[in-house]
């Protein structure tokens, strides 16, 4: 029952039950015996009536006899029946003439008057009697009087609570049968009810172990079946997932294992920080490398376990930057590590950063490889660099000793004139090839240098156009030796690359010259253009062409297109491989098409860099010199034009000092651009030139100037702290002297003019030697027109006579681009 | 006066190419040649007979190129003598170190004997 009580279920159901059995309970029971206290007084009244007529029947005759007490014996039977409660006789006039009461007749029944010819019944109440009915019936239509008889309520009323008592009872009786039935009932079903619940908490608990036995052969069993095998259901897919989880775990336990594995087995070094700048992991290498051994470190700043160096990366790179750091790193036990870190940023490309990872690589290994490889180039250099000097220079001696002196001794005797040839045709080969040697070696040596990352690069703002012009001159002798033309074509305006000039003149160059190698006829296109944010430069040939398949094979090491058994290979092979690693170097990409027989472009980009052109020309701006519209200021001026180009203005006023003394007109500029500016307007006589300055250094400047047609032959005086850098046309070092310094101008100007040395194209008979004796003090060379040109190019400085008749056949342009240089043209000579 | 022109060399083949090299100047000016085998000799040659132009070796033994011409550079009596470094190391850090000390220029080799006349005229004034 208590188990009962506490369901609230079964409560709520007899609480209910309880009041609906009460309400209807009472409500039969009224209703039954209000219709009881209906009927029982209509039997009554009737009964009353039925006694009244049979006394007002009987009693007519008494009464008209007036014989009382025969009526009174009359009624007195009557009052033995149950229910009556009195009897009364009336005569006609009302006054009673018998009645049953004891002791005396209650006055107020004496105004209970009946009608003539039917029965009147009326509800009274009467001290000692309670309540009544009075049944009233007339005797001879009331001449002889009334009948009254009453009909004692009391008893109906008893018998009416008799009635609602038992059946109270019997209901009472009933309820309690039926809450001990239900009892049963409910435990029954209670009990399989209780088993379910006991289970389902069982379940609930994750015991799967519990087992439900409700045999009730109802829905309850049905119910009990359906959540037994829910439990297996459940249990089943709880151990298989509690066995997937397991996997999981184990799966994941493995590979952080193997994570763990890797990070502790890395040889390189591992740091990671995280956003707050701790060290969050570390493996042992790292910990190797700074000698930390079992030092803890997890949580802690860098900054006490590092070098500086770590530190500050290790807090750039937890600031959540894109940049990925590297740096050099001394560790401990002498040696050097790579550092690179970067941030770590959780899913990509931007997700949240969870701090930063730095690797560190032990590179001592390689730094003594690259030192190696250094001291391997630095000593095949010298040892193939040695022998090589040697032959070239001697098979040059020899040569100029044949051609000088043994040959001349030898000419007219016998028949010597084929060996005389044949030697001379030797020694020229043994030159050539040892050049061509040593072309190899250089370059050799150069991609060599270029991987070791051993060139120094310079970096300086570059015209591309001169590039192309500069690259031109250099490969004039190898195109005009076959008869080609070159055409370099730019696009107007141009903009500036940055990167090292020279290397740059390398690359047109050796492109032009693989042109020159593979083109009969037609000319070679050199053209550069804009395309994007790169300058592309292109070398054009219509020459043989490139099998496809070399294709891109052409810039590797060695490689050289065609059957190198059959044909024979020109250069070292290692000409594009060079080109290649100077335009890479400079953040470009050279490609080659070509089409068989149609011909092949060459072409490379270089990035433009805008802002440094415009920088560089606002150094142009300021000059202290006046700028002359032409050259006519200084016409009429004896005195030589100087312009002193100097960083130091110090030094800027001790020069111009030293040359006014001696009536030179001096003009200084104090930086490249200014110089350069200076030069082209002002034209002077001789310029002196430092070396080392901001932003455009000398070197720069005079290649500038020698790409001018119109500054190409001003003598350059290098006064330089780094003297004899091969610049200019002579150097001196700092501190100079006055008289060095002026010794030097005199040279310099002297060699400008007319100067020590003559070379006349043409044979010594046509010449006026006399007049030419006092044009040239120095030696007086005649050369035939084969001999000119390596004469002239060979780093001849003077004046060239060209006879009028000779003149058709020297390409007068090339003559005067070369420094150093003047030509006079000889009038017709005359007979006489 | 005849100008001198000292040669330092270890290696006897390309100390006899610049002296059959130069030998032309000998002809032609007033030029002396005079040779030495190391650094030692050299310095010492350079100091006893100031010769105007030195053709130096850097890699030679008992001193190199590079000493000579630091002991050329810290001694003032000796500024006027001018030096060109002859050396098969070609690379950039050396023709920088070359000219750091003073050099007057630095020629890398195999080099062309025209050149080392032409220069060597010009350096002589000749």
């Amino acid at each position: 029952m208590a188990a009962l009580r506490n369901m609230s279920l079964f409560r709520k159901t007899g609480l209910v039950a309880f009041c609906l059995f009460g309400v209807i309970s009472s409500l039969t029971s009224v209703l039954t015996a209000w219709t009881l206290y209906g009927l029982m007084t209509r039997e009554y009244v009737s009964k009353g009536t039925a006694i009244a007529h049979s006394i007002a029947g009987a009693s007519q005759e008494i009464l008209l006899n007036r014989d009382a007490a025969t009526v009174q014996s009359m009624i007195d039977q009557y009052l033995e029946i149950e229910g009556v409660a009195y009897v009364f006789v009336t005569d006609g006039e009302g006054l009673v003439v018998s009645h049953t009461f004891v002791p005396e007749f209650p006055p107020m029944l004496r105004e209970v008057r009946g009608q003539k010819h039917e029965t009147t019944v009326t509800s009274l109440e009467i001290a000692h009697y309670g309540r009544v009915i009075d049944i009233c019936a007339p005797i001879l239509g009331g001449l002889a009087g009334h009948v009254h008889v009453g009909m004692g309520k009391e008893l109906i009323l008893t018998y009416f609570w008799k009635v609602v008592f038992r059946m109270q009872g019997l209901l009472f009786i009933i309820f309690w049968v039926c809450v001990g039935i239900l009892y049963m009932m409910m435990r029954r079903i209670s009990r399989p009810l209780g088993q379910l619940t006991d289970y389902a908490r069982k379940l609930a608990a994750h015991d799967f172990s519990a087992t439900i036995d409700i045999r009730t052969r109802d829905e309850l069993a049905v119910l009990g079946r359906a959540m037994m095998s829910m439990g297996q259901e459940l249990s089943l897919l709880f151990s298989e997932m509690e066995s997937e989880v397991d996997k999981a775990t184990a799966d994941l336990r493995d590979h952080m294992a193997y994570l763990a594995a890797i990070i502790d087995n890395l040889a390189d070094g591992l740091l990671v920080v995280d956003v707050n700048g701790a060290v969050s992991v570390i493996n042992p290498a790292m910990r190797e490398f700074f000698g930390l051994g079992e030092t803890p470190c997890k949580g802690r700043s860098p900054a006490r376990l590092f070098p500086e160096e770590i530190t500050s990366m290790a807090d750039r790179i937890r600031r959540c930057t894109d940049e990925v750091l590297s740096a050099e790193i001394p560790l401990t036990r002498g040696r050097t590590g790579k550092a690179v870190g970067s941030s770590i940023f959780a899913g990509s490309p931007a997700g949240q950063c969870l701090g930063g990872v730095l690797l560190i690589r032990d590179i001592t290994r390689e730094k003594e490889l690259d030192q190696l490889k250094t001291d391997f180039i630095s000593t095949v250099s010298h040892e193939l660099r040695t022998p090589m000097t040697s032959v070239l220079g001697f098979s040059k001696i020899i040569r100029k000793k044949l051609d000088k002196t043994v040959f001349p001794l030898l000419t007219g005797v016998g028949d010597v004139e084929k060996p005389i040839n044949q030697v001379r045709g030797n020694m020229d080969i043994i030159v050539a090839e040892a050049e061509r040697l040593t072309e190899l070696i250089n370059d050799v040596l150069d991609i060599a240098r270029m991987e070791a990352g051993e060139i120094h690069w310079r970096d300086e703002n570059v015209s591309v156009v001169s590039v192309l012009e500069r690259s031109k001159e250099a490969t004039r002798g190898l195109w005009e030796a076959k008869g080609l033309a070159v055409e370099v074509e730019a696009a107007d305006g141009l903009p500036e690359v940055r990167g090292d000039r020279d290397r740059l003149v390398q690359v047109v160059v050796n492109l032009l010259s693989n042109a020159v190698k593979f083109t009969k006829e037609g000319p070679i296109c050199c053209s550069a253009a804009l395309e994007g944010e790169y300058v592309r430069v292109s070398v054009r040939d219509n020459g043989s062409g490139i099998d496809p398949a070399d294709l891109r094979l052409v810039f590797d090491k060695f490689k050289q297109v065609g059957d190198t058994l059959t044909g024979k290979p020109e250069g070292s092979g290692l000409g594009l491989p060079i080109c290649r690693q100077i335009v890479e170097r400079h953040g470009g990409t050279i490609q080659a098409e070509s089409e068989p027989g149609k011909g092949s472009v060459f072409s490379f980009t270089l990035p433009v860099v805008r802002e440094t052109v415009e920088a560089s020309r606002e150094d142009a701006e300021p000059s202290r010199c006046p700028v002359y519209s032409g050259d006519a200021a200084w016409k009429g001026r004896a005195a030589p034009k100087v312009l002193v180009v100097d960083d130091d203005p110090a030094l800027i006023e001790y020069l111009s000092q030293v040359f006014e003394e001696q009536g030179f007109a001096v003009c200084e500029a104090r930086n490249g651009p200014e110089a350069v500016a200076a030069a082209r307007s002002l034209l002077p006589d001789l310029i002196t030139m430092d070396i080392m300055m901001p932003g455009m250094d000398g070197h720069q400047v005079i290649d500038r100037l020698r790409a001018m047609p119109e500054t190409r032959d001003i003598p350059i005086l290098v006064i330089s702290a780094l003297s004899g850098t091969g610049a200019g046309d002579m150097a001196l070092l700092k501190p100079v002297d006055d008289e060095a310094v002026l010794e030097a101008a005199g040279t310099l100007l002297r060699g400008k003019a007319c100067g020590d040395a003559c070379i006349v194209l043409g044979e010594s008979g046509e010449c006026d030697l006399n007049g030419l004796r006092i044009l040239c003090a120095g030696e007086v060379t005649f050369a035939t027109a084969e001999e000119f040109w390596p004469l002239v190019e060979g780093g001849f400085r003077g004046t060239v006579f060209i006879a009028a008749e000779a003149v058709g056949g020297v390409e007068l342009e090339r003559l005067t681009r070369l420094g150093g240089v003047s030509v006079i043209l000889l009038p017709p000579f005359a007979e006489n | 006066m005849a100008k001198k022109i000292l040669i330092v060399d270890d290696e006897v083949h390309i100390k006899m190419l610049l002296e059959q090299t130069l030998e032309e100047l000998e002809d032609e000016f007033e030029v002396d040649l005079y040779t030495a085998s190391d650094g030692e000799e050299g310095l010492e040659f350079i100091r006893s007979k100031r010769p105007d132009l030195v053709f130096l070796d850097i890699m030679m033994p008992k001193m190199n190129g590079y000493e000579v011409c630091r002991v050329i550079k810290d001694d003032p009596s000796l500024h006027d003598v001018k030096i060109i470094l002859l050396t098969a190391k070609g690379q950039e850090v050396d023709r920088k170190q070359g000219l750091e000390l003073g050099a007057m220029m630095y020629m890398t080799k195999p080099f062309d004997p025209d050149e080392i006349l032409r220069v060597s005229k010009e350096l002589l004034e000749l």
